[in-house]
């Protein structure tokens, strides 16, 4: 289905090498398969000087070089192929199955969700594996995938007091966001399991395992599971959820 | 393969070049030099592709031998570049024999400079790069930067040295990292999410970068700037040179090793041309900003391309081996 709308997407400059395509402000998938759609329709189009498409949850970065292509003229030709941006597109995607230690050690604030939520921690645990999360960017600072939308019953503000280090392969949520973290940073979110799968490594190509656009599918396993885990596990893992 | 060691590391120094542009999509941050012009300069002048990866010194320099006839530029900062214990120039060639030692002296201008080797550092390249982003740990030299008794490999330069002999940047090419030299900035995006007087502070006031300013951002002090409601946005794009402010009301200045999203509202973005300058720029320094339009941005980033591809045109090398 084609979309009638004059309001989106809007341009706007980013410095002098980037133009954003702003669509409607909110968190949907509908908003974030029209920015794949846009930009696949970019691609295929092939505009002169453009560098690279970063999509976000509700707008697309559009970087050109400004020594081949003006402002006023990208966004001309931007606005050529607007018209075609759909939110029914067939791209490529893919689900990836996260072996998950919940609660504990693993996930150390499973319980104070529980308590505000007005749940028992294995309601939450069930909650948080029982769907598939769309993977709407890939950001921070190496690889970390934003992925929604949670259970509307687990959705909190950050923390007020972030955490100064967070393990790489946490399993945090904020909001109606779930992520993992990709290295050891600070965060403020809320830390709810572990996954001792690699989900970004700088030494493979491409160097992470989600791209925006496809599924991740958090499955419980036991503390035992996630502590032997090792390269042959890995491989028995991606034969058994991941071909 | 050459090599140089390093003898004493200095305050921090680290193998990098251009950065990891194409890997952004995958939410890598680009990393990098802090001064590309300074970097690119100081690769045209030994001969190099202006992506070779060179030496980034900050503030304190290393001191490190060369192990074999080799040729040289320092360019960036002034930090009194040595060579043997003597003052050397910077912005030209400087040749080598085995056994000598560069090191480095007071601060005299700037923050960065950069040891630009013919044939360039050779360290593996991790996602397109050979930049280190000591954050993570990869990329560069062991993916951290330099200690002492490291030895950096070199790659073995193809084309005759010699032909390098004389090569030095006019003067009019020379970057002035003048400390009161404003820093232009394009307004927006989220310009209309500040209060109108918070916008007319940010570019009439002075700010002054914070101790906590490092390769990833620069934080300022100065005028706190009030949001309409909130400083908070949907996670987007951020790039090196995008200037956010974040709750408290204090700008912060995205660099180099800035990661490629962020959650809070942008007040502006600084010019490509201007963002060398700001590199330069060390905890304690004024910062002036003034607006101005894209156009104005887009024909001064035209205009140092141009400078520096008549540069390279005039530093061609006649033969490759």
């Amino acid at each position: 289905m084609s979309i009638e709308n004059n309001e989106y997407p809007y341009y706007y400059s980013m410095g002098d090498c980037a133009i954003v395509a702003q669509f409607e402000n909110i968190i949907s998938i509908e908003v974030s398969r029209k920015i794949q759609s846009f930009l696949h329709m970019i691609k295929k189009h092939d505009i002169q000087g453009i560098t690279e498409l970063l999509p976000a949850y509700n707008n697309l970065t559009i970087v050109y070089n400004p020594m081949l292509i003006k402002y006023d003229e990208l966004i001309m030709e931007l606005k050529k192929i607007e018209k075609d941006i759909s939110d029914d597109i067939q791209v490529e995607s893919k689900t990836v199955h996260l072996p998950v230690a919940f609660g504990g050690e693993y996930g150390l604030d499973i319980d104070e969700i529980a308590e505000r939520a007005d749940l028992t921690s294995a309601e939450v645990i069930k909650m948080l594996h029982s769907k598939s999360y769309y993977v709407y960017m890939i950001g921070f600072i190496a690889g970390y995938p934003y992925c929604g939308n949670i259970d509307e019953k687990l959705r909190f503000k950050r923390r007020s007091n972030p955490r100064m280090s967070v393990k790489k392969g946490t399993v945090q949520i904020a909001d109606k966001q779930v992520g993992i973290f990709t290295m050891d940073a600070p965060s403020g979110w809320h830390l709810v399991g572990w996954t001792p799968m690699e989900v970004f490594n700088p030494h493979h190509l491409p160097p992470g395992l989600l791209n925006a656009g496809d599924y991740v599918k958090l499955e419980p396993v036991s503390a035992d599971f996630v502590q032997s885990w090792d390269e042959e596990r890995q491989k028995e893992w991606n034969r058994e959820w991941n071909m | 393969m050459e090599y140089v060691t390093i003898l004493k590391p200095g305050l921090l120094t680290t193998v990098q070049d251009l950065g990891r542009r194409d890997y952004r999509i995958y939410g890598v941050s680009i990393s990098g030099v802090m001064d590309p012009l300074s970097f690119r300069l100081g690769n045209i002048l030994v001969g190099n592709n202006e992506n070779a990866a060179a030496i980034e010194v900050t503030m304190m320099g290393p001191t490190l031998k060369f192990e074999s006839k080799t040729a040289f530029s320092i360019t960036g900062g002034d930090l009194s570049p040595k060579l043997n214990g003597n003052r050397i120039d910077m912005w030209k060639v400087i040749f080598v024999e085995a056994g000598d030692e560069l090191s480095f002296g007071k601060h005299v201008s700037g923050c960065r400079s950069y040891i630009a080797i013919a044939g360039g550092i050779n360290v593996p390249e991790v996602m397109g790069s050979r930049s280190t982003f000591t954050r993570g740990n990869y990329g560069g030299y062991k993916g951290r930067a330099l200690k002492r008794d490291d030895k950096l490999n070199v790659n073995i330069p193809d084309f005759d040295i010699n032909q390098l002999q004389g090569r030095r940047l006019r003067a009019k090419d020379i970057p002035v990292f003048d400390k009161e030299r404003p820093i232009r900035f394009t307004a927006g995006p989220h310009t209309d999410r500040f209060e109108e007087k918070s916008v007319e502070l940010f570019s009439t006031s002075t700010y002054r970068l914070s101790n906590a300013s490092d390769r990833m951002g620069y934080r300022l002090d100065g005028e706190q700037l009030t949001h309409k409601e909130g400083a908070d946005i949907i996670s987007d794009f951020i790039a090196p040179g995008t200037i956010q402010v974040p709750g408290n009301g204090f700008p912060i200045i995205h660099m180099a090793d800035c990661g490629t999203s962020g959650g809070y509202t942008k007040i502006g973005v600084i010019i490509t041309s201007d963002l060398p300058y700001v590199a330069q720029k060390k905890p304690g320094d004024t910062i002036n900003f003034q607006v101005c339009d894209i156009q104005e941005a887009q024909n001064e980033f035209r205009k140092i391309e141009k400078t520096i591809y008549d540069i390279e045109l005039n530093n061609k090398l006649l033969i490759r081996n």
